[in-house]
């Protein structure tokens, strides 16, 4: 794998990504950040950090290292607080303007400490360990705000981060709205008995695919909308096999949209072998995709991705 | 000829003696002129980097930081400037000097052992068994709170870098020696099979691996100097200074090595000692940067070659220089890493390979003049 | 100066040397020759101390060569072998220079050193030049070179140049002019060991030839007291006659013509 021609292909391919990489994270606002901090400290020597916390009344400068995190502050309104986010925040779409610090796993903690926060909001699986340490020995507020993972944890990392900002009062509106949302969500399908059974495939370009079994954060989405998981004997993700999959003999497949792109869309879902065989094979209304973050980072618009994924089972009840 | 005739057998003149000491001397003076540059553009380079990132902290100011806590001057609450440098900018830049030395000698080092000026430490095997290693780590630590043993998640994928790549590496060395001797031709063929077998073991561990993971695993695998803290530094520099001292201890016996094995075993050198020390000193110095650094390649390759160009091959020059080289180089690559996607990064082996490619085809080209045997 | 009894050395089922047994005396020049195969190289090699042998014993200077460290060793002989490819761009004063790697010489000890084998060698010119830039007969001229700088610390008397075919790769000149240098250094007491192709050549430069056919030793001595056609016939299946030439020492040996 290192061999000298090996090495040149390496490189090139990181060539390839390379110009992918600056594309995506380049933007003006980059620009127009580093500049401002440039002048920032052109003006004072050596600007210091207070130690206490500031009054909740004023504004904050905030950093968010995971899309679920992002999407919450921008939803309790507090966005133009936002100084900088990760590379897997995508929502809403103005986070593509903000500067981003990496990948939440692997993020540049000089970069974070450039953007001046005074707040950095991160979850269990931030990393590196190392540049999370760094943060925190520069004092600039390191918050952990577990991954939601069920309907609880969401309204409590909704509740946890409201607090954070001063915004409880929104908080408990978008908890509310939230709640609403599932609510309608439960009614519906304890109005409905038919439970078609749904299985999530994990796609990605390359030749990727797999197949999500128990103890998933997909299949409790799953069962929330409706759905029946099938009978798996298997935990976490196992490479999908045309026996398995016809085994499991699904009514609906459900991807991220993301996923389902890199893999070369619905057709090529069906064209997999066994695929045709069940019951989700038949055509292409039986592959459905939600977006990656609003389907399983269990955040705000989680109710949301319930309904729709609702929907999309029961295409009977269609108007 | 006639000079040989002419030459009286009784007489020796004192005029060739001189001038061969006249000309050692000469060359003695430029590569201490050459090294003495080197050590001075790494400090320079060093310097710079200290300056540059999110923030920018011109060079005097880096150096009153320093002094002030050395001294023990600094007031109690630090100013975000020298906070970011004393926290974050000094360990990296720091971190980078000492495994761009390490991966700099290690490259010459190997290159001497195996004659062949396009040898680079990833062909024993040392990188891909430490990425092996690592991935492995990688794919089995769910997220960044994990412990094991009292070890963080960096820690263990750091951990199991080393193993990986001294593993390898001993494999390889064992399958070719034989009877105390040891073959460098079956080194780089078992090389070559070991290099395949954990790059298999390595692709099934991406394909298993969910979004998470596989970003961690591609973004380790491209290098990154940002798990340098100050505890990492003082490991990476323990082991890399106790190499380069063994390395550089047999710069003159590699001299010899390098004009052929059998002419360094009748000029009285110890040739399979040699071998096991070189094998040894570089494996470790390339295992330790890896494990915490991933995969930054380029540097063990070009910079010896940068150093003969402008050295010539005695190892004893060309050693030390490929130390300070591969220290200024590596921490200003990591200087663009950490500048140009401001305020995200580049992973470093992207940049080193991005500088190293075109600057290796441009020294090839170089030495397309000199007529091989 | 050096003994050789009985060395025996079989590889891969083949027996390369076979009850070889013979001695060399200081001063002495002596070439290895023989038919192709007849393990010329094996027995130099042997001599240089690189093989371990099945049988017998091999001894420089009243010590037997397995006894020896590797140092000791170098000090005592040096070895001039085929002409290699080097990789790298190493000037002929620093190839030189390697041969005084056994000594641990001071600096100044080191340039007398140099300075003297370059001049005897007539190499002078050639030491600031990359080696690879050389000619096969400079390149010989340097290895020679650096194999003095190997002896020149010790006492001549008592260390032994070895050479594998060292004309080969070179012009009717330079082997002349090689030749002479050979004849400059016995003048000087240095025991000289060389396999040689060419058997005038060897004739020439030696006072004592060493004959080798598979594996076997067919005859040691003095040339003069040889009776080389007969031997030389024998060794290689092929009639072949003296003939001397005035001005010249040992006669020459050329393939018999059909009056005979």
């Amino acid at each position: 794998m290192t061999s000298p021609r090996g090495r040149s292909d390496r490189s090139l391919m990181g060539l390839i990504v390379l110009s992918f990489f600056i594309a995506a994270s380049c933007s003006e606002s980059n620009d127009v950040g580093a500049a401002q901090i440039k002048e920032e400290h052109s003006q004072e020597q050596a600007p210091k950090i207070t130690a206490a916390p500031k009054p909740k009344e004023e504004a904050e400068r905030i950093v968010c290292l995971g899309g679920t995190i992002t999407e919450t502050v921008f939803a309790l309104g507090r966005g133009d607080w936002v100084v900088g986010v990760d590379t897997s925040s995508s929502h809403p779409s103005t986070v593509s303007g903000l500067p981003k610090v990496g990948y939440h796993r692997a993020f540049s903690a000089e970069g974070v400490a450039g953007l001046d926060p005074t707040l950095v909001l991160h979850t269990e699986e931030s990393g590196s360990e190392t540049a999370l340490e760094q943060i925190e020995a520069l004092d600039l507020h390191l918050h952990e705000i577990p991954s939601p993972y069920d309907e609880d944890s969401a309204v409590q990392s909704i509740r946890k981060i409201g607090e954070l900002l001063g915004a409880n009062d929104r908080a408990e509106q978008l908890i509310r709205s939230l709640e609403s949302d599932l609510d309608g969500v439960r009614e519906l399908v304890t109005k409905n008995t038919h439970r078609p059974t749904v299985v999530f495939l994990y796609g990605r370009g390359g030749g990727v695919m797999m197949i999500a079994g128990k103890k998933t954060s997909a299949q409790h989405i799953i069962e929330l909308s409706g759905g029946e998981n099938p009978e798996f004997d298997f935990e976490s993700y196992k490479p999908f096999s045309s026996e398995a999959f016809i085994k499991l003999d699904p009514e609906y497949i459900l991807m991220m949209t993301h996923g389902l792109e890199s893999v070369g869309g619905k057709e090529a879902v069906l064209d997999l072998p066994g695929v045709n065989m069940t019951r989700a094979g038949e055509d292409e209304d039986h592959i459905i995709h939600i977006d990656d973050l609003k389907l399983l980072g269990y955040g705000p618009r989680m109710g949301q991705a319930a309904l729709e994924l609702f929907e999309a089972i029961h295409p009977e009840l269609n108007r | 000829m006639t000079t040989t005739q002419a030459k009286s057998e009784a007489s020796l003149q004192k005029k060739p003696a001189q001038q061969v000491s006249e000309l050692l001397a000469g060359l003695q003076r430029k590569r201490k002129w050459m090294l003495s540059l080197f050590a001075v553009g790494a400090s320079m380079s060093w310097l710079i980097a200290c300056g540059l990132g999110a923030f920018e902290i011109a060079p005097e100011r880096v150096l009153t930081i320093i002094f002030a806590k050395l001294q023990g001057s600094l007031p109690e609450e630090l100013p975000a400037d020298a906070a970011v440098l004393l926290g974050i900018r000094l360990p990296r830049t720091l971190f980078a000097l000492v495994i761009g030395a390490g991966l700099g000698v290690a490259g010459a080092v190997l290159q001497g052992l195996f004659r062949n000026p396009l040898a680079d430490p990833g062909l024993i095997g040392v990188s891909s068994g430490a990425a092996a290693g690592a991935v492995v780590m990688l794919y089995f630590t769910p997220n960044m709170n994990t412990q094991l043993a009292g070890l963080s998640a960096d820690s263990l994928t750091a951990a199991g870098a080393l193993l990986g790549g001294l593993t390898s590496v001993f494999f390889v060395y064992r399958l070719s020696t034989r009877a105390g001797y040891t073959s460098t031709v079956s080194m780089l063929l078992f090389g070559i099979a070991i290099n395949t077998i954990t790059g298999a073991g390595i692709g099934v561990f991406v394909y298993a691996a969910d979004e998470a993971r596989l970003r961690s695993i591609t973004l380790w695998m491209m290098g990154s100097l940002a798990s340098a803290d100050w505890r990492a530094l003082a490991l990476t520099s323990c082991v890399t200074a106790a190499c380069l001292f063994s390395l550089l201890r047999i710069a003159e016996p590699l001299n010899a090595f390098t004009l052929g094995e059998a002419q360094a075993v009748h000029l009285g050198i110890p040739v399979s000692t040699l071998k096991r020390k070189a094998i040894l000193w570089c494996t470790l110095a390339v295992a330790v940067g890896v494990a915490f650094s991933g995969m930054i390649g380029f540097i063990g390759l070009v910079i010896p070659h940068l150093s003969r160009l402008i050295l010539g091959p005695d190892h004893r020059a060309v050693l030390p220089a490929s130390a300070l080289l591969g220290a200024a180089l590596l921490v200003l690559a990591d200087t663009l890493a950490r500048t140009v996607v401001s305020p995200a990064e580049l992973p470093i082996g992207l940049v080193t390979s991005i500088i190293g490619a075109p600057f290796l085809i441009f020294l090839l080209m170089q030495k397309k003049e000199v007529t091989s045997t | 100066m050096i003994s050789a009894k009985n060395l025996n050395l079989k590889l891969g089922g083949k027996q390369i040397l076979d009850e070889v047994s013979f001695t060399i005396s200081r001063g002495q020049t002596t070439s290895i020759i023989g038919p192709n195969g007849a393990g010329k190289s094996t027995l130099i090699r042997a001599l240089a101390g690189d093989l371990k042998l099945d049988r017998g014993e091999l001894s420089l200077d009243g010590v037997r060569i397995s006894a020896l460290s590797l140092r000791a060793l170098a000090k005592k002989r040096a070895v001039v072998m085929q002409d290699t490819a080097v990789p790298f761009s190493f000037i002929a004063a620093e190839v030189i220079g390697l041969g005084t790697a056994p000594w641990g010489l001071s600096e100044a000890e080191s340039s007398d050193t140099l300075g003297n084998v370059a001049w005897l060698t007539d190499v002078e010119h050639l030491l600031q030049q990359d080696i690879r830039t050389l000619s096969g007969g400079e390149r010989q001229r340097v290895q020679i070179a650096r194999a003095l700088a190997q002896l020149w610390p010790g006492d001549r008397s008592r260390q032994v140049l070895l050479l594998d075919e060292p004309l080969s790769a070179l012009d009717i000149g330079q082997q002349q002019r090689l030749l002479k240098l050979f004849e400059m250094l016995h003048k000087r007491g240095l025991t000289i060991i060389s396999v040689m192709h060419d058997m005038n050549a060897a004739l020439q430069s030696s006072d004592h030839i060493l004959l080798l056919k598979e594996g076997q030793l067919l005859a040691a001595g003095a040339t003069k007291d040889l009776n080389l056609a007969e031997l030389l016939s024998r060794a290689f299946e092929t009639p072949l006659e003296e003939h001397r030439r005035a001005g010249l020492e040992a006669p020459l040996i050329l393939p018999a013509t059909s009056e005979l």
